[in-house]
């Protein structure tokens, strides 16, 4: 195998640029959760005119896109050119054009956000309208993906053309399979925002078709978090067993459990519009129930990691039913940020499947439950996840270490992040149960009992919310010394190797052509019926309207 | 499981691992978690019927 | 494929136990009648306010302790024209749409939630068993106001 061991230093570079984006804007988006959490807790009034709800939508861009994005995007091209070998010249140039593409759409978008033009939250629902810029430089944000995308698919063709094999590494395969589950989601809201939101928000047309723009986004949305969550499943399906000394459990049942996202994650929109006018109950029912076979991969990722564990720990001399648990190696930050992430997925896993039980979802929908949901998702099992692939992943790039100090240091981060979130986390899952509202600023609502009884738990948030702040900071002090300041040394890029003796990977699992058939004929049974009503039975559509 | 079984069971796992099939303590894992799940849905499900 | 004999069970408990609760939900939603809100009817949502019945939203008793209270939501308030006062026990069918962007209407300790999308109808029915102070409060970010966007809902003996 091609297998070099280091990444080629101008890929590093290409790595390294979106990795410094992601960690400003952990930064920036660390310092609005933070001041939300003191606003609705009632301890602080926003000085300087800044109203909460431009914060809150500068949070959601800032962690919900820029960080994910730029993280996993960076993280790919390493792990594609350690995987495949140094990126090709003509990839490699798309690479620095997407980064620049989407760069500039980051940064038109932030400055929308920053006058005020563009206070729509992240999902910028119609007929709240903001500027055109707004989501021109969102639109420029995806079409930089899209580069990034087609440089990493355009490597992975030639790497196959010229290294005639039919299985690629498990690393770039999961990588292109996330990118084209990407490729496939943004259809959705591309499509919604330049033939809907520009036209209109430039005033070409006076109405917008408010229940369409709406499913376009949740047929994004929902693959939008899968987008967040695969890449943090390459870091725990190929690098972790690596770092505890283990094997990959099943290259073929990883692989498949990629091909099952692709399928079941993409015609499942509606679980997200569960209580919504002009959706037939039949039809959301239907992606209900398409919602929980993508449940399934995720059972089989349960079993393989816990498998991995158990296989590596008993092969060190492990006793007993969970001797291999204490066996893993929970002082290596590499490892233990990453599995604390893991750990949390379990309560998360829980309530996404809870969120999604149709009418169930009337206890849940749009309160503070949510907000808890997915800063365990994607704020805790991705995030940690994605910090602890940074502690090695920075210093492999800039040629450094992570010392032991470091380690600790790391360590100390991750436990902040879980006791913050567990309190501000646990606070809003609470207190949604009770009934508060998500993205609303302080409010009693006239002092109505009920709502004056959810302050302690505001303040609960606040509490956890600080705690995060402070773990925000030392990651960012972790990271600027691994990046410029650590020893230089080589500091590994962990890719795990597929058990001995198992068995040879089905060639069927790369066949990309069946499984985008099969996305295709999903998406359109989930979608088609329901989408045309939509079309052939619309109210007349609405002005835009700025009421902030 | 009886011995013959496990004869079987350790043939066929040599296929795909070499390390041995003892995956107890990883079914008894992936079951406290299912268990959790199912607890917590429930829950919300008793709620959602008590507010109807 | 192999498959480890005890992942293919646990996958076998998993599914077993999503099979479960998608039977369950189904048959409370098809059978028992508790589908979401899903109304399928709709009107110009730059005509509200001369449109039946939102041309006079307020409380309407339709029958033996039966009430259909219909309700305008926009920015920042929901609109009726009578005192939103019902007697411990009612069952109120709620008919609500939107003048301008989309509201959420929700009212804590109950299971009454459901979207607002200008243009359309949603309706939500709910039995109010013991008295009390409830809040219709708006669970979708709506502008500026959209915190004090909340009105009192009055359960009386
Ligand atoms: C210092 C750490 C953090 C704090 C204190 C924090 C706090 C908050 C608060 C208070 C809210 C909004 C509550 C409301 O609905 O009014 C919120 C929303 C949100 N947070 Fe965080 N958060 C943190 C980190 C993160 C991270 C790391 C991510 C993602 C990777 C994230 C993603 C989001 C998203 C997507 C929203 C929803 C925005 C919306 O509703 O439009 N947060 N956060
Ligand atoms: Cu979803
Ligand atoms: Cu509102």
């Amino acid at each position: 195998m091609m297998n070099q061991m280091i990444v080629d230093r101008n890929d590093a570079k290409l790595s390294m640029a979106h990795l410094f984006i992601a960690f400003a804007a952990v930064l920036l988006g660390g310092i609005a959760g933070l001041l939300q959490t003191l606003v609705r807790s009632g301890t602080i009034v926003l000085p300087a005119g800044i109203g909460y709800y431009q914060l809150l939508t500068a949070h959601g861009i800032l962690l919900a896109l820029v960080f994910t994005t730029y993280f996993i995007i960076g993280f790919f091209y390493a792990g594609m050119s350690r995987t495949m070998g140094k990126f090709y010249d003509q990839p490699y140039r798309m690479g620095w054009l997407g980064y620049i593409v989407m760069t500039i759409g980051t940064v038109l978008t932030t400055i929308m956000i920053l006058l005020n033009e563009g206070t729509v939250l992240y999902t910028f629902y119609a007929p709240l309208k903001a500027s055109p810029w707004f989501y021109i430089g969102l639109t420029l944000f995806i079409v930089g993906t899209w580069l990034a995308g087609g440089a990493m698919c355009h490597q992975y063709y030639i790497w196959k053309k010229v290294s005639h094999k039919k299985i690629s590494p498990l690393f770039s395969f999961m990588a292109v399979m996330t990118m084209v589950l990407w490729f496939v989601a943004t259809i959705g809201v591309a499509v919604s925002v330049i033939f809907q939101f520009i036209p209109w928000s430039f005033g070409w047309v006076d109405e917008i078709n408010i229940l369409l723009s709406r499913t376009l986004f949740w047929y994004f949305g929902h693959p939008l978090v899968y987008f967040w969550l695969l890449p943090a499943y390459v870091c725990w399906y190929v690098i972790i067993p690596e770092i505890i000394g283990g094997k990959i459990f099943s290259d073929s049942l990883a692989r498949l459990s990629f091909v099952l996202f692709l399928l079941f994650s993409i015609p499942v929109g509606f679980h997200h519009q569960l209580l919504e006018s002009g959706i037939s109950p039949f039809w959301k029912y239907l992606q209900v129930v398409l919602t929980f076979m993508v449940i399934v991969p995720s059972l089989m990722t349960a079993f393989s990691l816990f498998a991995s564990f158990e296989i590596a720990g008993r092969k060190k001399g492990a006793k007993g039913l969970f001797g291999w648990f204490r066996a893993l190696p929970w002082k290596d930050a590499r490892f233990f940020a990453p599995m604390v992430g893991m750990l949390i997925f379990i309560p998360a896993g829980a309530g996404g499947i809870i969120n999604a039980s149709n009418q169930m979802n009337q206890i849940v929908h749009n309160t503070l439950w949510v907000t808890g949901h997915f800063h365990l998702t994607v704020a805790s099992s991705v995030a940690l996840t994605f910090f602890g692939i940074a502690y090695w992943l920075i210093p492999h790039l800039t040629g450094r270490v992570l010392t032991g100090r470091m380690h600790q240091i790391a360590n100390l981060q991750t436990v902040l992040w879980a006791i913050g979130m567990f309190f501000m986390s646990g606070a809003m899952h609470t207190v949604g149960l009770l009934g508060a509202p998500r993205r609303t600023a302080y409010t009693t609502y006239q002092d109505n009992p009920d709502a004056l009884g959810w302050i302690p738990y505001e303040v609960t948030m606040a509490v956890g919310g600080s705690i995060l702040f402070i773990a925000i900071l030392l990651l960012i002090y972790i990271i600027t010394d691994l990046a410029f300041f650590a020893p230089k040394g080589k500091e590994d890029f962990p890719i795990g190797e597929v058990a001995e003796g198992a068995e040879k990977t089905p060639a069927i699992l790369e066949n990309w052509r069946l499984w985008l058939g099969i996305a295709t004929v999903l998406i359109l049974v989930a979608y088609t019926v329901p989408v045309v009503h939509m079309i052939e039975h619309a109210p007349p559509g609405s002005p835009g309207y700025k009421f902030w | 499981m009886g011995v013959l079984e496990e004869k079987k069971e350790t043939a066929r796992k040599i296929v795909t691992t070499k390390e041995g099939p003892n995956l107890k303590g990883t079914m008894i894992a992936v079951m406290l978690l299912g268990g959790f799940i199912v607890l917590s849905w429930f829950g919300v499900y008793w709620l959602y019927i008590v507010r109807l | 494929m192999h498959m480890h004999k005890l992942e293919r069970l646990w996958l076998m408990i998993g599914s077993g136990a999503l099979i479960v609760f998608l039977l369950v939900i189904g048959v409370n939603a098809f059978a028992m009648g508790h589908t979401p809100p899903s109304d399928s009817n709709i009107l110009d949502p730059t005509q509200v306010d001369l449109t039946a019945p939102f041309d006079d939203p307020g409380l309407k008793k339709i029958g033996d302790n039966e009430y259909e209270l219909v309700l305008v939501a926009q920015a920042f308030t929901f609109q009726s024209n009578d005192e939103l006062k019902i007697p411990e026990g009612a069952t109120v069918h709620f008919k609500v749409t939107s003048k301008d962007v989309v509201h959420g209407f929700q009212i804590p300790k109950t299971n009454v939630n459901m979207m607002i999308t200008p243009g359309h109808v949603n309706t939500i029915t709910h039995t109010f068993d013991e008295a009390g102070q409830f809040l219709i409060l708006c669970n979708e970010y709506c502008g500026v106001g959209h915190q004090a966007m909340g009105v009192p809902l009055e359960v009386i003996k």
